[in-house]
């Protein structure tokens, strides 16, 4: 599986003044691209299944997530020190859980409510882990 | 299913080679394109989901990237604080892939004043527009993603990063059809002299069918390229060839009503003949009154191109196009065509390509709010993204996607009203940030559209214009 790095700008931001320039120290944490890919297009898919009112879909794509986002956060403990990472995978997973409870139960309200908290959990690990 | 080889006669025949020319050129891009389409009249007018404010958006990109902290994002503490090093802590989260390196903190030479009950501040650069502080709704929180034009100008109209998906035009076009059967509901208006950067992509309609796409108008009296009957037809010939052929592709459709590929030929060969007279007619400014021309600055040479260029937005919202699409064009500074790129120079760089917007801009405020049409007409300024409060190459400003201006005013934003703000020398967005995702949804809202109803399936998949994200922001709504 093809490797890519994922860089944190904000971890370790020993920002110095040197010179008149600022500059960053940045961490590289091994993410699989493939892994991060399957996560975006499920995501897709869930709201796709959300909007279909398709709910035996939605709670197989919500088990697949949660099995993705507990793959990102093993990487992120055996990294180390990187907490707030953790922390999101680990919300990233539980918002998937609660989906997949709604969509059992038809109520598909809640479950575009858990998506867009999944989506929005995605995009503040991004905001803090940028692809290099 | 198809007789290619009757129609094609009868296209080359009939229409000549410039009317196939023109239906390729219209919304549903003609003959080929039209087999996409997927009914009758994928045009007709559609309801919304709740009453909306809005029938119609007019969208201001100030393409290049203004510096908002020049013009409406009064930073006190970037004055005090330029010629220094940006503090780390104001850089905490953010990758800076600058062109130039982080150059020292820099205030150009602006004065500012706060306008209107609101108090809204603006700088000396927008003279006219700060007469109109209480009519607009600041968005000073804005965020986007992306250091580069392409990428960010991309992803301020489809929400997405990468090419193929719908521009928001295109899925206003889808959701609400057309409102005036003799011109397209998508219209993308450009001045200076040569068509924006990007191109099309930015008016694509995507994965939805072409007839959705933006039609682009060019600058002059001839809006369309092709669109005039050539010249050896006469407006009987063109009228009779148009009937035959109307009357065999019906014959046909009644005998194979699945063929929907020739009820969406029908459609185009009908819109492009109405278009013949109605797309210059909604350009044409001959009828405007002295006084109109003047308040959009067409008596000024500085400002004549883009006043222009308004003034026909304006015309194009009364004839009820939903969504028009201007884009600002390079103008001259110091002997280069530049748009508000400043990465070197941002004193001449947006002074002149201030002025250029500024009366304009206010003219058409202005005027839609004499004509009653401000109610129902959403006008937005925006842009890929914002520039940095540290400098670049000594007297430029670099990108900047973390913080930036932008406003909505008229069809029911909240007007007077600012959301947000940026830090003290006004980097980052300081709260919660409004993305362009979210920008789309609150518009489409006001159109009356939910953005998570408005859908389209493509390859099994149900899709939005919101991607995956997108929230409504009510603050922004009166």
């Amino acid at each position: 599986m093809q490797k890519f790095k994922f860089v944190s700008y904000i971890v370790l931001w020993v920002a110095a003044i040197v010179g008149g320039i600022v500059f960053a120290q940045t961490v590289q944490i091994d993410v699989d691209q493939d892994l991060m890919h399957a996560i975006d297009e499920t995501n897709k898919d869930i709201n796709s299944n959300i909007s279909l009112k398709d709910s035996k879909a939605a709670i197989a794509h919500a088990k697949e997530l949660q099995d993705y986002f507990q793959q990102v956060e093993t990487v992120f403990k055996e990294h180390g020190n990187v907490d707030d990472g953790v922390d999101l995978a680990v919300k990233a997973r539980q918002a998937a859980e609660e989906l997949a409870k709604s969509a059992s139960a038809n109520d598909f309200d809640a479950a575009q409510a858990h998506a867009k908290d999944l989506s929005s959990t995605c995009k503040s690990c991004h905001d803090v882990y940028k692809s290099s | 299913m198809m007789k290619t080889t009757r129609r094609r006669l009868l296209v080359n025949a009939g229409l000549g080679v410039g009317g196939l020319a023109l239906t390729s050129l219209l919304p549903g891009g003609g003959l080929m394109s039209a087999f996409a389409a997927e009914y009758v009249d994928p045009l007709a007018p559609k309801p919304t989901h709740f009453p909306a404010k809005a029938k119609s958006i007019i969208w201001l990109h100030q393409y290049g990237a203004p510096s908002t902290l020049d013009l409406y994002d009064y930073k006190p503490e970037l004055v005090k604080q330029a010629g220094n090093d940006i503090p780390a802590s104001f850089l905490k989260g953010i990758k800076t892939s600058t062109q130039g390196g982080v150059g020292k903190l820099y205030a150009s030479k602006r004065t500012w004043k706060q306008y209107g009950e609101s108090g809204a501040w603006f700088s000396d650069l927008l003279p006219n527009l700060a007469k109109h502080a209480d009519d607009l709704t600041f968005i000073k929180a804005s965020t986007t993603i992306g250091a580069t034009h392409d990428i960010s100008v991309l992803k301020l109209y489809t929400g997405d990063l990468n090419p193929g998906r719908p521009t928001l035009g295109a899925w206003v076009a889808y959701a609400l059809g057309s409102a005036n059967k003799d011109l397209p509901p998508y219209v993308v208006l450009y001045s200076g002299n040569k068509e924006p950067q990007g191109g099309s992509i930015n008016w694509s309609s995507g994965f939805l069918p072409a007839v959705y796409q933006g039609t682009a108008f060019r600058p002059g009296a001839s809006p369309i390229l092709y669109l005039e009957r050539p010249e050896l037809i006469s407006d009987k010939e063109q009228r009779d060839n148009l009937d035959l052929l109307k009357r065999l592709n019906q014959q046909r459709a009644a005998l194979h009503p699945e063929d929907t590929e020739l009820q969406a030929r029908l459609n185009s060969y009908e819109l492009a003949y109405r278009m013949e007279s109605a797309a210059p007619e909604s350009v044409d400014l001959s009828k405007e009154s002295d006084a109109t021309r003047e308040l959009y600055g067409l008596n000024d040479e500085a400002t004549r191109d883009y006043g222009t260029t308004l003034l026909r937005a304006r015309r194009l919202v009364e004839r009820g196009v939903r969504f028009v699409q201007v884009h600002t064009g390079n103008v001259e500074v110091n002997g280069d065509q530049i748009s508000w790129d400043a990465h070197r120079d941002l004193e001449d760089n947006h002074r002149v390509n201030a002025k250029v917007v500024d009366k304009p801009i206010a003219g058409l405020i202005a005027d839609l709010k004499s004509r009653g049409l401000l109610d129902s007409t959403l006008v937005v300024w925006t842009s890929e993204f914002g520039r940095t409060p540290y400098g670049e190459s000594g007297n430029g400003r670099d990108h900047n996607p973390w913080g930036y201006t932008q406003w909505i005013a008229g069809g029911g934003a909240k007007a007077g009203y600012t959301y947000g703000s940026t830090d003290e020398l006004g980097l980052k967005s300081v709260g919660k940030p409004l993305d362009t995702y979210d920008l789309h949804a609150t518009l489409l809202k006001l159109m009356g559209l939910d953005h998570l109803k408005v859908t389209y399936l493509n390859n099994g998949r149900s899709e939005r214009p919101t991607v995956v994200y997108g929230e409504v922001f009510n603050d922004l709504i009166a």
